[in-house]
């Protein structure tokens, strides 16, 4: 429930932090001029995302599916114009993958696998509105983990580098905070989803 | 009835108290507070939302909401508003307002996969029928009459029946009452009522209930209160009687803080729900929505345990130009909250259009992610057509 609670701590935010927000809501974020502005940028977000659970037993390898879960922490530097922008954000993690079970030829299923990332994220966005931008984040990123094993099935997920498109939408909620949704895939080709708050400063 | 002291309500009643201190939910599309239209009232008969369109709502449907591709560019906002009755510029007598209602979905699942099914859903079919006993509409009698296809209503399929029916009294500006049949309050009135804080909690769209709304409503916060006995077209074991309180304050403009609980039980069922709510307009037409609640769930009829379970939700509507929206729902449920497995994720986008008068299209897909306690799960995926007919 991790969406829940970052849900949650919107909502709770909002509570406190709206009043004294209140009166700047209508200020713009990007820059009236055409010169670049500069920003940091603190998110904390779910990443979710799939890749393919490759099981080999003897010469047969059967194809299943693994699921990711993590708490990201990200620091971005904001440069943005007018009507556009881009980020580049570093960012680390932690969580856990469940993965097996569908593959009735070998009896593999794992779950809560310990999982740690590390990171990098460009992206680029352009300014729907003065308080939603909507764009393209490339999360690449290294990720540490390790299937335990089974006498005679060697596991496999995906490579330990990894790349994933993400169409995102950033909505400015109160003068410093955003929040982030977005939806794309990973380089296998399976889904990745990510959600959370951004908080500029 | 009794309701147990348990750590549920100890939470539930603090949670409520600081918020209903301040507090309150409501409104007409809940996502429309992007329009600044953050009442309910503004726009239908029904202060929670739901059900018949007003004059006022129709016209406002016609001159902000949908696209004017059909009107020449001559043709004035006021003129195009005033066409936008039930017969079009000609009003029906005072007393009486019709409305006719068509939600009609088409559903592919597992899109491009050889299990992919494929069906055409009529949702919903309804007539309003509503009356007033006075010019001044402090008493109306609102009526909907349903008909339902192959979609069961309470066991029944290919029949007529009635929807909700209710007096409504207006006692002032800031008091109304309901009497009759009519949705429960509680939380953020979505439109979807597959939403998981719908029918999944009780609120689905057949589950309407016989009882009475008090609400008293502010410029910056309402609140409402609504005891309910259950939907005439059910069984006496299955009616869930109760009670719910819900309410929102508007901490500024275009941005309300909501609270909601909701207790009721039949002789098969028990539940408890408490959530909390957002709604935030942003630029002009744009708005973002959340909720997130607890539901707490007692089969009666095998004596189980009490199962709490959780759920959120953020719905979020862009206006791309006038009558057309980006949409994007991301939800979350879990029955169990104790339980590793059995989280169920969905992210629903799309787009939300109203290219013509009266007409809604939607064409979403949506992505499935069920979490499995030591096992992989692979991604369910549907693709979505609604057309919506507000006549």
């Amino acid at each position: 429930m991790k969406h829940a609670i970052l849900i949650g701590m919107f909502l709770l935010s909002a509570a406190g932090a709206g009043a004294q927000d209140s009166a700047a809501t209508s200020t713009t974020t990007a820059s009236s001029s055409n010169e670049f502005k500069k920003q940091w940028i603190f998110s904390a977000s779910t990443m979710i995302w799939n890749e393919k659970l490759e099981l080999q037993q003897g010469v047969d390898i059967f194809e299943d599916v693994a699921n990711f879960g993590a708490v990201i922490f990200m620091i971005n530097r904001e440069f943005n114009s007018e009507n556009w922008g881009v980020h580049i954000g570093l960012f680390t993690g932690m969580g856990k993958v469940n993965g097996g079970g569908n593959t009735p030829a070998i009896d593999y299923s794992e779950g809560n696998v310990p999982l740690t990332l590390i990171g990098f994220t460009p992206r680029i966005y352009y300014n729907l509105s003065d308080r939603i931008n909507i764009g393209a984040s490339a999360f690449n990123f290294i990720k540490s983990m390790s299937w335990p094993e089974k006498t005679g099935v060697r596991v496999s997920s995906g490579r330990n580098f990894n790349s994933a498109l993400a169409l995102d939408i950033h909505y400015k909620i109160f003068e410093n905070w955003e929040l982030n949704q977005g939806l794309g895939g990973v380089a296998e080709g399976n889904t990745l989803w990510h959600i959370g708050v951004n908080y500029r400063f | 009835m009794q309701y147990k002291k348990n750590p549920f309500y100890v939470f539930a009643a603090a949670l409520a108290g600081v918020f209903f201190l301040q507090t309150p939910a409501v409104q007409a599309y809940p996502e429309f507070i992007g329009y600044a239209y953050s009442s309910c009232i503004t726009c239908h008969y029904n202060g929670h939302g739901g059900g018949a369109l007003s004059d006022y709502g129709r016209a406002l449907f016609a001159t902000e909401i949908s696209a004017r591709h059909i009107f020449p560019k001559s043709m004035e906002e006021e003129e195009i508003g005033a066409g936008s009755g039930f017969f079009g510029s000609k009003q029906p007598p005072w007393w009486f307002r019709p409305g006719l209602k068509y939600r009609g979905l088409w559903l592919q699942t597992s899109p491009g996969s050889k299990q992919a099914t494929e069906r055409f859903i009529n949702m919903q079919n309804d007539i309003n029928l509503n009356f007033f006993f006075d010019k001044r509409q402090n008493f109306t009698w609102v009526n909907t009459v349903s008909y339902t296809g192959l979609e069961p209503y309470y066991g029944k399929t290919n029949t007529w029946f009635m929807r909700e029916y209710y007096l409504r009294y207006k006692y002032s500006n800031n008091f109304w009452v309901y009497l009759g049949q009519l949705d429960k309050v509680f939380g953020i009135r979505l439109v979807d009522h597959s939403s998981v804080n719908r029918k999944a909690i009780t609120l689905g769209q057949y589950d309407q209930s016989q009882g009475a709304v008090l609400h008293w409503t502010y410029p910056n916060w309402d609140i409402a209160a609504n005891a309910f006995f259950g939907n005439a077209a059910q069984e006496d074991p299955e009616k869930q009687i109760g009670y719910s309180l819900s309410g929102e304050y508007q901490v500024f403009e275009k941005f309300k803080i909501g609270a909601s609980a909701l207790s009721s039980q039949s002789d098969l069922e028990k539940w408890n729900l408490f959530a909390l709510s957002a709604r935030m307009g942003l630029s002009k037409g744009a708005a973002v929505l959340a909720e997130v609640g607890l539901r707490e769930k007692t089969n009666l009829a095998t004596k189980g345990d009490a199962q709490m379970g959780g759920y959120a939700l953020t719905h979020a509507i862009i206006p791309v130009a006038r009558g057309y929206n980006i949409l994007t729902t991301l939800e979350t449920s879990k029955t169990e909250l104790k339980d590793p497995a059995g989280e169920v994720m969905k992210w629903s986008f799309g787009t939300m259009m109203f290219p013509l008068p009266r007409t809604e299209i939607r064409l979403m897909a949506t992505n499935v992610k069920s979490i499995a306690e030591a096992s992989g799960t692979y991604d369910a995926w549907a693709l979505q057509g609604q057309i919506h007919v507000s006549y």
